[in-house]
């Protein structure tokens, strides 16, 4: 359409529509505000009596032969995933969202800055994401910036923003998580240019308050590697899994490492030392394998279970952790090959990956079967959803 | 909310008039009309302080408004039926080609669709830009186009305005 064809068209509207009969007040805007809100409340009382009622009736159901039904619907997984994928001539990463459904394209949340890379990504509920971006200068890695954004309903990024106290000059961020509400964040930190992440920042994403779990230099002369954070019981309990080894510093005699294990501490936001948690489990009782190896594990926002998975030569199991036990209480999803996996915020829907780059498997776990998500063979580096 | 009041009643006296014209264009129906501006209006007046600290508070409003249209326009309890013709009239004493191009326009933005409709009203009468169209839409700006272009067809396909187009274009 031309601009002449607008201007004629514009002109025919305008001659369509005329003038409003009545003018909009401000008077009797404010009175529709007034009715809505005692609608509001008037339904929300309403709403509590049927639930009252409803609720003695299920519990005289419940009473009788039959037993009660479950009145909470079926969660349905996530509308929307965020990966970053290496495209396939040029071998950069491109960082995207696709819906889960078609797998087409809604979004393509990038870092700001000269020459970013993104380190990590966490989610929380209401399709609320987290990333973490390492600035580069001449020498490497400088520091890391912290964003948020969320999604529209059609899966678009809106209010793409540095979080309070995100910008973590210096340090080098990742593994991230969020509790479930986006209220609290937690990244494991490093040096800039140094070693493995080591301590742990959990940081109030509404005001910018911050603690630090030091994981760096534990009793013993062991040092813990970050690799996965998550949260449980509306961000209270920090769950830090990855591996304690033997300082070179340390007498081998003396010290005796640890290895891959979950520890979790009680009380997110005071910071202190990682020491004083409690170990919910570790490779020795999952299983006896000792060839075997844990790729990835995160607690689950209950905190009675944890999801990890389990490799070996002979291909990967995703396992259901009690974290009363230590023990596996289930399998969900076993696949010949090497995977990495990352829960939805509200630990049901489990994406995964295998291999890493490899593109053999992306999809997410429904019921002991792998639902692939659309396009299928990509070079995943990163996901979550 | 009384802080916001002279910041709100400012904008609503200014642009109420603009806002019940859009809304005409998608309801054909002033009354309709007037109750879905109001409507929108009195979702907005509670979080005003945050709306108006964006650059555009009226994409916001304009965005209320179509979600709350396409809200009613589900809702089957209305009892509304998709008519060929939109409630339009020609009032006694018009010349006769005036009221030929109006009911021609009517009837012809009645054909269209709800989506064509909308984003022909934005982009056209009310003069937003295509990403302004595509913000209010959540949708993106290759939508907007191939959907007004889809529109555009649609409209010079009906013999009166398309006349009406080319007379103007010569």
């Amino acid at each position: 359409m031309n601009e002449t064809e607008m201007m004629q068209l514009s002109r025919l509207l305008n001659g369509l529509v005329g003038e409003p009969p009545h003018r909009v007040t401000v008077g009797a805007v404010r009175r529709k505000v007034v009715m809505r809100r005692l609608i509001a409340g008037v339904t929300v009382t309403a709403a509590a009596a049927f639930a009252g009622s409803a609720g003695l009736l299920i519990s005289a159901h419940a009473l009788g032969k039959h037993p009660a039904m479950s009145v909470s619907p079926r969660a349905a997984e996530p509308r929307y995933y965020f990966e970053a994928a290496l495209r396939p001539r040029s071998g950069h990463l491109r960082d995207l969202v696709r819906s889960t459904a078609a797998g087409t394209i809604t979004a393509r949340p990038h870092c700001p800055g000269p020459d970013p890379y993104l380190s990590a990504v966490a989610t929380a509920s209401r399709e609320t994401f987290f990333i973490a971006c390492l600035q580069n200068g001449r020498h490497g890695v400088t520091g890391t910036r912290l964003y948020r954004f969320a999604l529209t309903r059609s899966g678009r990024v809106t209010g793409f923003r540095l979080l309070i106290s995100g910008n973590l000059n210096g340090l080098r961020g990742g593994a991230l998580a969020a509790s479930p509400d986006g209220a609290e964040l937690a990244v494991g930190i490093a040096p800039a240019r140094s070693g493995p992440l080591s301590d742990i920042l959990v940081i109030n994403t509404r005001t910018g308050r911050h603690a630090v779990w030091h994981a760096a230099h534990l009793p013993g002369g062991i040092k813990f590697n970050v690799q996965d954070l998550s949260f449980a019981r509306n961000g209270r309990v920090l769950a830090v899994f990855g591996w304690g080894r033997c300082r070179k510093t340390a007498a081998e005699r003396t010290c005796k490492s640890p290895g891959q294990e979950m520890v979790a501490v009680s009380h997110a936001t005071a910071g202190g030392r990682l020491a004083n948690g409690r170990v919910l489990f570790s490779l020795p009782s999952l299983t006896p394998d000792r060839h075997a190896w844990i790729n990835d594990a995160f607690i689950r926002p209950d905190g009675a279970t944890a999801i990890a998975v389990l490799s070996g030569s002979t291909g990967s199991s995703v396992l259901r952790v009690s974290t009363a036990t230590g023990k596996p209480s289930g399998v969900l999803y076993r696949a010949r090959t090497n995977l990495v996996i990352r829960p939805d915020p509200s630990g049901r829907f489990v994406l995964v990956v295998g291999p890493t780059l490899g593109g053999d498997l992306f999809g997410w776990i429904d019921h002991g079967n792998l639902a692939p998500l659309k396009p299928a063979a990509q070079a995943v580096y990163l996901e979550a959803w | 909310m009384e802080a916001d009041v002279g910041d709100f009643a400012g904008f609503v006296e200014a642009r109420e008039r603009a806002l019940q014209r859009t809304a005409w264009l998608l309801t054909g129906d002033w009354a309709l009309a007037e109750d879905l501006v109001q409507t929108a209006l009195a979702r907005t007046w509670p979080r005003w302080a945050r709306i108006s600290e964006r650059d555009d508070p009226e994409i916001y409003v304009r965005k209320v408004m179509l979600n709350t249209w396409s809200t009613w326009r589900r809702r089957r309890w209305r009892g509304e039926e998709a008519s060929v013709t939109l409630p339009e009239h020609p009032a006694p004493g018009d010349l006769a080609s005036d009221v030929a191009e109006r009911v021609a326009i009517g009837q012809a933005l009645a054909r269209l669709t709800d989506r064509q409709r909308t984003v022909l009203v934005l982009r056209v009468f009310d003069d937003l830009s295509e990403a302004q169209v595509a913000r209010v839409l959540d949708c993106a700006v290759g939508t907007v186009k191939s959907t007004l272009s889809q529109a555009v067809a649609k409209l010079r396909n009906e013999p009166m305005i398309g006349d009406l187009m080319e007379l103007e274009t010569r």
